[in-house]
């Protein structure tokens, strides 16, 4: 059953069964993408709750104009970025890029992080900051295009890939500091 | 699978069984209390909206559904009460 045939059952009847089933499509998504972005398991609980009960408070606006899915993922991501200004931790990830010229260096392959052990990606994610590790998880943890990044962090494309591409650099860095002489 | 892949179902997996159906639990409550509160708004909105245009020196903006009025024959439908005067008058049989 496609989602909008749920949604309409919902909207028109507000049946359990049709909320039972939309929860559980969009529950571990919406979590994960949560987990992503606040990065501790209670707070991507407490936004789980929040977005879904948006969600369904909201029913009644979504049009289908776009896909359901890609409505429950701005609403999650609006819904986090709203979090993370509010405890004004993540300075970084709204950070222009005119405060940080490019560097020349050569860009780190995409097969580097995604090699890596998961325990090392663990590591690695740990050292660097809340702004760096929401990018990196945002694009390849959760696959958002850099368009779709750019757009919620109200920055351009090229800013969005350049910061990708220190982070993949300083990433890598940290990789081969810590294990490379392991291997 | 890839790196960031496995570490995506790993998060997963964590949010399953009983933490998944607690946070399921609160959307429904507040879902319901949500729902309760829109009930009382849609039902009392009206008459506060009123009131509070009244104390402000305003006009009643809302009249409210008439419960109690004085019925006129045409709504008096009471099958006790006395027969509706026909042509002929009361009492008088049509034959």
């Amino acid at each position: 059953m496609e989602d909008m045939d749920i949604v309409q059952a919902y909207r028109a009847h507000q049946h359990a069964t049709c909320f039972q089933i939309l929860y559980d499509r969009y529950a571990g998504k919406v979590y994960s993408k949560a987990l992503t972005m606040l990065h501790k398991q209670s707070e991507a609980e407490d936004a789980t709750q929040e977005i879904f009960t948006k969600v369904f408070l909201s029913l009644g606006r979504f049009e289908g104009q776009s896909k359901f899915s890609t409505w429950v993922y701005s609403i999650t991501y609006n819904l986090c970025i709203d979090k993370i200004r509010k405890s004004k931790r993540n300075r970084d990830l709204f950070a222009t890029e005119l405060d940080d010229p490019p560097d020349k260096a050569e860009e780190v392959p995409d097969e580097a992080l995604l090699t890596m052990q998961v325990h090392e990606l663990r590591y690695v994610l740990s050292q660097l900051t809340e702004g760096e590790r929401t990018l990196l998880l945002m694009k390849y943890k959760d696959g958002v295009k850099v368009k779709a990044i750019a757009d919620l962090l109200g920055k351009n494309e090229s800013a969005v890939k350049m910061q990708l591409k220190r982070i993949k650099e300083k990433a890598k860095r940290i990789h081969d500091k810590r294990f490379a002489s392991l291997t | 699978m890839n790196s960031f892949l496995a570490l995506r179902d790993q998060d997963l997996d964590a949010f399953t069984g009983e933490r998944r159906r607690a946070v399921r639990s609160r959307v429904e409550r507040n879902l319901r209390t949500a729902e309760f509160i829109g009930s009382l708004v849609e039902l009392f909105g009206p008459v506060v909206g009123n009131t509070l245009s009244v104390l402000g020196g305003g006009q009643a903006a809302y009249d409210g559904e008439p419960v109690l009025r004085t019925l006129t024959q045409v709504d008096d439908d009471d099958p006790f009460g006395s027969p509706p005067a026909g042509p002929t008058g009361p009492g008088e049989i049509v034959r």
